[in-house]
């Protein structure tokens, strides 16, 4: 897949993991790679890069005696969700016309 | 590798980037670390499944902004003798003035760049402001006085030139991007060297 596309389904995917509710770094790995494989060195410069946009908001709290952080979403990540699932319509349109099956000039 | 080691080695790679910075990103791999122990692992199972310190680093710094990276990676490996301190202070006019130079080369070209731009969005936004004001003022002019032939010409060349103008200005729209785009790549590759260079 091409490098740029990927980097920006992967923001996606992560605000897909978390839409439905608050998460974690490795639940959000364990979710999203059966569809996209994903590193915790490629996560994480994701996450600050989302928060950073104020796509999401992040929170730490005490897990087995140590800290963990919780990812949640952002009213603007779910308008970015919503703007994506609007543009693979039009995506999808397009692909269903390439790959149709020829039954033009009989 | 154990999770200390694997900790230890990532903030050596990440030393020069602020304070912050660094734990902020130690607390995010000790916690992927420590997560993958809970689900059952052992600590270097768990380590080898995060990757290695070095493409660690290498991710964190690919989205920090340029002169952080720079910061971070252009260290000397091992300190610096008094011998070639002071060398390097002796040679100071030499090498310093060169590497002025050359810098301010290429801060021109790239100011050289963008005047073409501005000069580009100058002579089409000219244009547009001229063949507007024929048509608008001249040709009234021109029907004053009642040569109408001419004020047909004035207002359909007045057209044309606003025309030429918007046409030029979407044209230098392109250009201005196409350069922001160039800056960005350029940017990009000089970050990928210093990464690079830090492992």
């Amino acid at each position: 897949m091409d490098i740029q596309m990927k980097r920006g389904l992967l923001d996606i995917c992560v605000l897909a993991a978390i839409k439905d509710g608050e998460s974690y770094g490795y639940q959000i790995i364990k979710d999203i790679s059966p569809y996209v494989a994903v590193s915790e060195s490629t996560l994480y410069p994701i996450l600050r890069r989302l928060e950073g946009s104020g796509l999401l908001t992040v929170r730490s709290a005490e897990h087995n005696g140590r800290l963990r952080k919780y990812y949640c979403i952002a009213p603007a990540g779910k308008e970015r969700l919503d703007s994506f699932s609007q543009e693979w319509k039009e995506i999808m349109a397009i692909y269903n016309f390439v790959t149709r099956e020829g039954k033009a000039h009989e | 590798m154990n999770k200390e080691q694997f900790l230890f080695e990532l903030r050596g790679r990440l030393a020069g980037l602020p304070l912050e910075d660094i734990e902020r990103s130690l607390d995010f791999y000790r916690e992927m670390i420590d997560d993958r122990i809970e689900d059952g692992m052992t600590e270097d199972e768990a380590v080898a499944a995060i990757g290695t310190p070095a493409d660690a680093a290498a991710q964190i710094l690919m989205e920090m902004p340029l002169p952080k990276v720079v910061k971070a990676t252009a260290k000397p490996k091992r300190k610096l003798s008094g011998a070639e301190i002071a060398l390097l202070c002796i040679t100071a006019p030499i090498w310093g003035s060169i590497l002025i130079g050359v810098l301010s080369a290429l801060f021109g070209i790239y100011v050289g760049i963008w005047s073409v731009v501005i000069a580009l969005y100058a002579a089409f936004g000219a244009a547009l402001v001229s063949g507007v004001a024929v048509a608008l003022f001249a040709a009234p002019a021109f029907i004053m006085q009642g040569f109408f032939g001419e004020a047909i010409f004035a207002i359909g060349a007045g057209l044309v030139c606003a025309a030429i103008g918007i046409l030029g200005i979407m044209f230098s729209n392109l250009v201005a991007k196409g350069v922001v785009w160039l800056t960005k790549m350029t940017a990009k590759g000089i970050k990928s060297i210093f990464i690079k260079r830090g492992e």
